[in-house]
């Protein structure tokens, strides 16, 4: 974690409202914010624009 | 005498309604064994005493008087603490619960174990809010494995887990979100099955994530796995997620031939994206043989990698679960454990635009899972890539908290179940998974109890039996 993301992660819990978080457990704060921004990474990014997100799941009885 | 400890459901219900065994001395003789053992195993946070051995009373005079309800009738078992019951506290092994938290009315479950005759005689650890564990700066410790108490139960079903294990009860529900049921199943020996999203209805019970949550049942065997899902699953309409579908007899295939089913093995889980240990690698393999002997079909199939389904579904999961917590997290920090702040936060983190691409991920998996299952009854792959780690070693926790195969199922809504493929050189229980399509869990408990019988690992006890 370098100081130019440690302030960042200070920066973004303050924005939610984790003002009282980010004094009293700033390191919690730095490594929710690493593992966020690596886990956004590992997402696919090669989505359509048409593609629909996935509402409450409902599987079809066909499927069977 | 009758060894109570380690009594499956269906010997209770046989014997029970044929009044060979009260259900009071049951519950009693569980309730001493809970009292002399759980010092070590700390699986209870919560013990229903008096209120137990009342239900247990209720249950006997019933079926004394020929009111048989089934076979969870006068049967103990137990919840996880995050399951509500009335009159019995819900904490979510959390201090930020610990005042107020006693339910004047029952989860949907309990209502239908209630009905059912069964006798409530606790509420289990968890990690915090089903999310935050092996924790040790909590109201309580984590609850620790029978196979051996230096190590993790697995999570965050873990004291029902322990519970099962222990002997101190023939039934436990936990949850599963990314693998809470079957996880703590994998590393303590037992069968824990997360069925299809919808099947089994979620009020009650304090949520994780609404779109990856499901309840479970956890047992010692596969057909007391299969009573449970009979007695709990079915439509609440007052669940938006709970499905309107036909609710079958789960145990109505148990004891068929599998011959000529098609069994798929999604090997790359747990040789390519993750490689498995190699004893829990040896073990899937070689129920793979013990299933092609019995007569099923079996080949490979593909999906997409695991990380992209591990991916998705944390991406989904985080910002659901702050929401939840979002209040509590700003106003209260300092109530909850180091684990769980530092899980539940990286939801405050995730941008709108990733949460809402990941559930057009999760779309598309869903289809492709669909696809792919299409020519298969079930498939098999790894549950947990490694047996249970040492407990208080932070570093290996951290490690094997990712290395499974269970996310893709809470993504997808297929059931999945966890069963005993057999034990570690050091003694820990070895697992696989059994996972199906849509509303189709009686294949896997089919294919579980074919395996099951022609294999004896749930039929092993853990040394603190004795």
């Amino acid at each position: 974690m370098t100081v130019e993301n440690d302030s960042k992660a200070q920066d973004a819990a303050r924005s939610a409202g984790l003002e009282k978080m980010a004094a009293q457990f700033p390191d919690d704060v730095a490594r929710a914010f690493e593992f966020a921004k690596t886990l956004a990474e590992r997402l696919p990014r090669d989505i359509a624009p048409t593609d629909e997100p996935a509402h409450v799941y409902r599987a079809q009885e066909s499927d069977k | 005498m009758t060894d109570y400890a380690f009594l499956t459901i269906a010997e209770a219900a046989n014997l029970l309604k044929a009044r060979e065994i009260s259900p009071v001395e049951y519950t009693q003789a569980l309730l001493d064994r809970i009292a002399k053992h759980d010092g070590t195993m700390n699986s209870f946070l919560h013990i229903s005493g008096e209120h137990a051995l009342d239900a247990a009373k209720t249950a006997e005079a019933e079926i004394s008087a020929g009111d048989w309800r089934g076979p969870m009738h006068g049967v103990p078992y137990a919840l996880k603490d995050i399951i509500d019951a009335a009159g019995e506290p819900t904490t979510c092994h959390s201090k930020v619960m610990v005042r107020n938290s006693v339910p004047d009315t029952d989860a949907h479950v309990t209502a239908q174990f209630r009905a059912a005759g069964a006798v409530l005689v606790g509420k289990t650890a968890t990690h915090e809010f089903a999310i935050g564990g092996p924790s040790f700066d909590l109201p309580w410790p984590p609850a620790r494995n029978p196979w051996n108490p230096a190590h993790f139960t697995g999570g965050s079903s873990s004291g029902s887990g322990a519970a099962l294990a222990a002997g101190f009860v023939p039934a436990a529900l936990g949850t599963d979100t990314g693998g809470s049921v079957r996880n703590p199943a994998s590393l303590c020996g037992l069968v824990g099955m997360k069925a299809t999203y919808g099947r089994v209805s979620r009020r009650g019970v304090f949520p994780l994530s609404f779109t990856l949550d499901h309840i479970g049942p956890m047992t010692r065997t596969v057909e007391d796995n299969a009573i449970l899902l009979n007695v709990i699953a079915g439509h609440d309409a007052q669940d938006p997620g709970s499905a309107a579908v036909e609710k079958p007899d789960f145990t109505e295939r148990l004891g068929r031939d599998i011959k000529g089913m098609r069994i798929g093995v999604i090997r790359h889980f747990f040789e390519k994206d993750l490689e498995a240990d190699p004893e829990m690698a040896k073990s899937i393999n070689d129920a793979v043989e013990v299933l092609r002997g019995l007569g099923a079909e079996v080949s490979d199939i593909t999906l997409a990698p695991l990380d992209e389904y591990a991916a998705t579904n944390r991406v989904i999961l985080l910002p659901e679960a702050f929401a939840i917590h979002e209040k509590w997290f700003q106003e209260r920090p300092e109530d909850y454990g180091e684990l769980t702040r530092r899980r539940v936060m990286g939801g405050a983190f995730i941008r709108a635009a990733d949460y809402v691409n990941a559930t057009r991920v999760k779309a598309r998996l869903v289809q492709e899972y669909n696809d792919a299952m299409r020519d298969f009854d079930v498939a098999i792959t790894a549950s947990s890539m490694d047996p249970a780690c040492l407990i208080e070693d932070e570093e290996a926790n951290e490690r094997t908290y990712t290395r499974q195969a269970r996310t893709p199922f809470n993504l997808t809504g297929a059931p999945a179940m966890s069963v005993p493929t057999g034990f570690s050189s050091s003694g820990l229980p070895l697992s696989m998974q059994i996972v199906g399509k849509a509303f189709d869990e009686a294949k896997i408990y089919q294919v579980a109890h074919a395996y099951e019988r022609a294999t004896d690992w749930t039929q092993r006890r853990p040394p603190m039996a004795a």
